[in-house]
């Protein structure tokens, strides 16, 4: 009896562990930012460095990014 | 420009004067670091090196080369490194000064505006059975540069460099391009790349994420509706019994630990 006790505890345990870990993992995923696919570019900077920009590919507008 | 997409870099053709070797720039979109290789291996006196991909569909990173000043007539595969692993012979279509690979069919094009028809063409088995076609053949025009195609809709992408600083689209219907708009700064766009969309990666990791808690969980039962209580405690003692939750409950966590490892480290790369 006290096996079938044991076994019990340890499967709901496990159970909750799996599903908070399950819903930890969602909540991670929601709070990072899902977007489509994006389009980037490098300009040539006049002193010879680099840009990087994201590009609008419905209107073409950039945004710098870094470098 | 390109992205490579096992590496999570963007990758470009260094400028190239005449004498000096090819090189590739390695940006990483997370750190802003640069980093500038020598691509060594290619044939004597066809050390031109222009177009650039990652062929996402072999895994490969390949640019096109040739004679200089500029007859980039072949195509080579080189490592991050700048290593030239293998050569293709020459295409049979002229210059091709880029490289652009179409994501929904892993088609890897072979484009020059302003050079032989078809200006935009497919190349198939580079390195193996060499063929190649037409895909779409818009007027020349000289003055477009790199381009990429959209991994959403397959739409063909390229940046006017010279004259109006601006996006184009080829059309591949009607054999022609349209202005999308101006980029809007000071300096030219040289290269453009697309990033493949994040939410393919989320869709995956959260079904893997979720398909391994629920087969583990599964696994757990199993387990336990095995044997009976009488016979649990003839064949294992308690502390055997509880050193085996311990290493499956480690199991579970290891699992999600190195799943979401790997999602955040991918959308990290992919946010940029």
């Amino acid at each position: 009896m006290n096996g079938r006790v044991l076994a019990c505890r340890k499967n709901v345990a496990g159970r909750a562990l799996a599903i908070l870990l399950c819903a930890a993992s969602f909540l991670s995923v929601d709070a990072l930012p899902v977007h489509a696919a994006m389009l980037y570019g490098i300009t040539l900077v006049s002193s010879g460095d680099t840009n990087l920009v994201t590009i609008d590919p419905n209107t073409g507008a950039t945004t710098l990014v870094g470098l | 420009m390109t992205y490579d997409t096992a590496a999570g870099v963007f990758l470009s053709r260094g400028d190239q004067n005449p004498g000096d070797p090819p090189r590739l720039g390695i940006i990483d979109p997370l750190t802003s670091a640069v980093q500038v290789v020598t691509i060594s291996g290619l044939p004597v006196n066809q050390q031109k090196v222009n177009g650039i991909e990652y062929w996402a569909a072999q895994s490969s990173i390949v640019v096109t080369f040739g004679a200089p000043p500029n007859n980039e007539e072949r195509l080579a595969q080189i490592d991050l490194s700048g290593v030239v692993l293998r050569t293709s012979a020459n295409l049979g279509l002229g210059d091709r000064d880029v490289l652009a690979q179409n994501p929904l069919t892993g088609d890897l094009l072979a484009i020059d505006f302003n050079d032989l028809a078809p200006r935009l063409a497919v190349i198939q088995d580079p390195f193996g059975i060499l063929a190649t076609s037409a895909y779409v053949n818009p007027p020349v025009d000289g003055s477009l540069g790199d381009a990429a195609v959209s991994p959403a809709t397959g739409q063909v992408f390229a940046c006017r460099v010279a004259g109006d600083n601006e996006l184009v689209r080829v059309n591949v219907a009607t054999n022609d391009y349209s202005t999308i708009g101006m980029f809007g700064t000071s300096s030219p766009v040289v290269g453009i790349a697309f990033v493949p969309e994040q939410s393919t990666v989320v869709l995956f990791v959260m079904g893997a994420a979720t398909a391994g808690v629920l087969r583990l969980v599964r696994r757990i039962n199993r387990k336990n509706r095995k044997s009976s209580p009488m016979q649990q405690s003839a064949e294992r003692s308690q502390s055997d019994l509880q050193a085996r939750e311990a290493s499956r409950v480690a199991q579970l966590a290891a699992v999600l630990s190195s799943i979401t490892s790997n999602f955040v480290r991918t959308s990290m790369t992919c946010i940029g």
